[in-house]
């Protein structure tokens, strides 16, 4: 079974994985972040060193003086890193390597940064164009000249790109890590609670001897199969047993019911029909034939219910199964003058066991005769949904109560309306259970009149 | 009616070997096998029923499922395999569908559940009694001046041709095969129906009483009888 990734994102172990990835990314950006604080504070310090040794020694205040200076300084740095520019008080340039007297650039006498778009021939680009992050103070001298010194300062940027690179680098390589560690740490338990899905899936099908797959690490899910398998042994233990009791009882009640109904019968027999005892008699047997139907029945459900195997499964034709049930009702609905009617649609085949799903539709259609009044009419239609084939059967009788739909399915409950009919109420609990057992879908329809009850056969 | 003494004409009384362990129910048999002029032997296990199954000739045999020393599925089993073809009843606890199969392919040719009513169990003991006597490859059955013409798929009432529906003549046809016979309404819904749960209402009744509206006309005398509480018979009564 392929895990999608919704389910790999419900295991802990990946969730875990992953948010670390993204904690660790976080720290790494803090780390460095701090980094690049820190040196550019220092880059800093430093250019402002040397930026202010620069212009310590401009000490004279004649413009030629000062022009001349510049121009000996420009001419001893060969790396061109260096701003030296004086400007008329008309902030016309003089001399130096800075053309335009950068607006930005307030006349304080302290360092400020500044960027330059001018690129003349002097300029220290050390990159081929583009604006350069320069540092410079700017003062103004004795007669309103302005002189500007300063330092490329581009190499915070360069730091600045290199460390964002690290950060890139290693926060991707952190994250798809996190990922695949988490895929390898997710994986291995995501099978173990498909593993242990499946089996509570058979388990709830009717294998209740199944349990859950214990491995040999004892981690929290071993504890955890182990404790839902105790529960398992324990429910397993009281379903026998309670079933058994029930399994006991029925049958151990029919036993000697049977002889007391074989005594009435020898005992009516000593009499002629028309006898006030015969007649007694006769109702004392037809009360004995009810409880030991009843009693069949239950049985019957509890052998349905627990069948754990799937032997007489095979390939359905309903058509047939419906076309067998109609032939065996059309006398009985024809004695209560009730129209049988039966439409069948070409339908897929289905996966069942044949008999079982005659006994069920039979329930079903009896109950829907049983409970139509003469005159009244019952449709039993099959056809085909988008996926699987449905069984409609509509009844123009007395219907069922909203509430009471699910109750009826239960062992014993009959609708109190009903009380006057005859019918022992678990012909639709062994439809139910047969419904059950092959995994189909029994569906009340709400309609105002009558009762229409809807088998979908899921394949 | 009296099922013993539609018998009185038969040469020989029938010899039932009653192979089972529950002394109860072995009593039960031998009661009701002895009432209908049956000769009845009991064995309380299978290895002796076996040897006793073997040995003597018996006309019928009912089996417990269940017993000590040897199981009624084995027994049928080897009993099969050594050629011997009495007829078997299979009694047994085990009522589920699979067990019913599982009983009559391992070579019984009838499954009953316990409990059981005797005369449920009579009726098919005789009914395989039967069965091994008359031809199964008739082609004309014939009860009286009722007539079933198998190829032609006809009935026919002094000559009359009755119009019976598909069911209605799979219903007769069982009938007529073991005519004089008491049938239950589970042999009935068994043989012609071919299912073996519980049908709760009164189906069989009903089955039955629209095949005799149409059988037994009010001038003739009736064909299809109700004997008392268990089930129907077909022929003319005793």
């Amino acid at each position: 079974m392929n895990p999608t990734l919704k389910e790999l994102w419900r295991v802990s172990a990946f969730r875990l994985a992953t948010l670390f990835g993204f904690v660790f990314t976080i720290g790494n950006i803090a780390v460095l972040g701090l980094i690049y604080w820190q040196t550019s504070s220092y880059l800093e310090h430093r250019v402002d060193g040397v930026i202010v040794a620069m212009a310590g020694s401009f000490h004279r205040d004649e413009p030629e003086q000062v022009v001349a200076q510049i121009n000996e300084e420009l001419n001893y740095d060969p790396r061109k890193t260096n701003i030296y520019a004086l400007f008329g008080p008309d902030r016309k340039p003089l001399a130096g390597n800075l053309d335009i007297l950068p607006q930005e650039l307030p006349l304080d006498g302290s360092i400020h940064n500044f960027t330059r778009h001018d690129l003349s021939e002097s300029a220290p680009a050390s990159r081929g164009g583009g604006p350069v992050l320069v540092r410079a103070m700017a003062k103004r001298l004795h007669g309103g000249a302005v002189l500007v010194i300063g330092r490329d300062f581009t190499g915070v940027a360069e730091v600045q790109s290199i460390i964002l690179q690290a950060l890139i680098v290693s926060g991707a390589v952190i994250i798809v890590i996190g990922l695949l560690s988490g895929l390898a740490l997710g994986l291995g338990p995501l099978r173990r609670i498909n593993a242990i899905r499946e089996t509570s899936r058979r388990i709830m099908q009717g294998e209740l001897s199944l349990r859950m797959p214990v491995s040999t690490r004892q981690d929290e899910l071993d504890t955890l199969a182990a404790i839902v398998n105790l529960m398992l042994d324990e429910s397993e233990r009281l379903l026998t047993e309670v079933k058994s009791v029930t399994d006991t009882l029925a049958h151990d009640l029919r036993t000697p019911l049977t002889r007391v109904r074989l005594l009435l019968q020898r005992i009516q027999q000593q009499f002629l029909p028309g006898h006030a005892e015969y007649g007694m008699l006769d109702k004392a047997l037809t009360e004995t034939d009810a409880l030991l139907a009843r009693f069949r029945a239950l049985l019957r459900i509890s052998a349905i219910e627990s069948r754990q195997r799937k032997a007489g499964f095979g390939a359905v034709d309903l058509r047939t199964v419906l076309a067998q049930v109609a032939e065996l009702f059309d006398a009985l609905a024809e004695d209560k003058a009730v129209r049988l009617e039966l439409v069948c649609e070409a339908v897929d085949g289905v996966h069942g066991d044949p008999e079982l799903l005659f006994e069920a539709i039979s329930n079903l259609v009896d109950n829907a005769i049983k409970f139509t009044p003469a005159g009244g009419k019952v449709m039993v239609r099959l056809s085909q949904t988008e996926t699987v084939p449905r069984i409609d059967i509509v009844d123009t009788g007395c219907g069922i109560d909203a509430g009471e739909r699910e109750a009826i399915l239960q062992r014993f409950y009959r609708g109190r309306q009903h009380q006057d009919h005859e019918g022992y109420g678990l012909g639709l609990s062994i439809a139910a259970a047969v419904i059950r057992l092959h995994g189909y879908v029994l569906e009340f329809q709400d309609v105002a009149d009558g009762t229409h009850v809807t088998v979908f056969c899921k394949p | 009616m009296n099922l013993s003494s539609m018998r009185t004409d038969q040469p020989a009384a029938y010899k039932v070997l009653a192979i089972e362990d529950d002394p109860t129910t072995a009593e039960e048999i031998a009661k009701e096998l002895s009432v209908h002029g049956f000769l009845v032997d009991v064995v309380g296990d299978g290895v002796t029923g076996l040897d006793r199954a073997c040995s003597d000739r018996y006309d019928a045999i009912t089996l417990d499922r269940m017993l000590p020393g040897l199981d009624g599925l084995s027994l049928v089993t080897r009993l099969r395999a050594s050629g011997v073809e009495t007829p078997v009843l299979m009694i047994s606890a085990l009522s589920d569908v699979d067990e019913r199969v599982r009983g009559l392919r391992a070579g019984g040719d009838d499954y009953l559940t316990k409990p059981f009513a005797s005369d449920e169990m009579m009726a098919r003991l005789e009914v395989l009694l039967r069965r091994r006597r008359s031809p199964a490859q008739a082609v004309k059955l014939q009860v009286e001046d009722l007539e079933l013409d198998l190829i032609a798929r006809v009935a026919r009432r002094k000559g009359v041709v009755l119009d019976l529906k598909a069911t209605e003549f799979r219903l007769l046809e069982y009938m007529m095969r073991n005519s004089g016979q008491v049938l239950t309404r589970s042999m009935i819904f068994e043989a012609v129906w071919n299912y073996h749960f519980d049908p709760y209402t009164n189906l069989i009744e009903v089955h039955m009483a629209r095949l005799r509206k149409k059988i037994d006309a009010p001038e003739l005398p009736p064909l299809i009888h109700t004997v008392w509480g268990s089930g129907y018979m077909l022929g003319t009564r005793a």
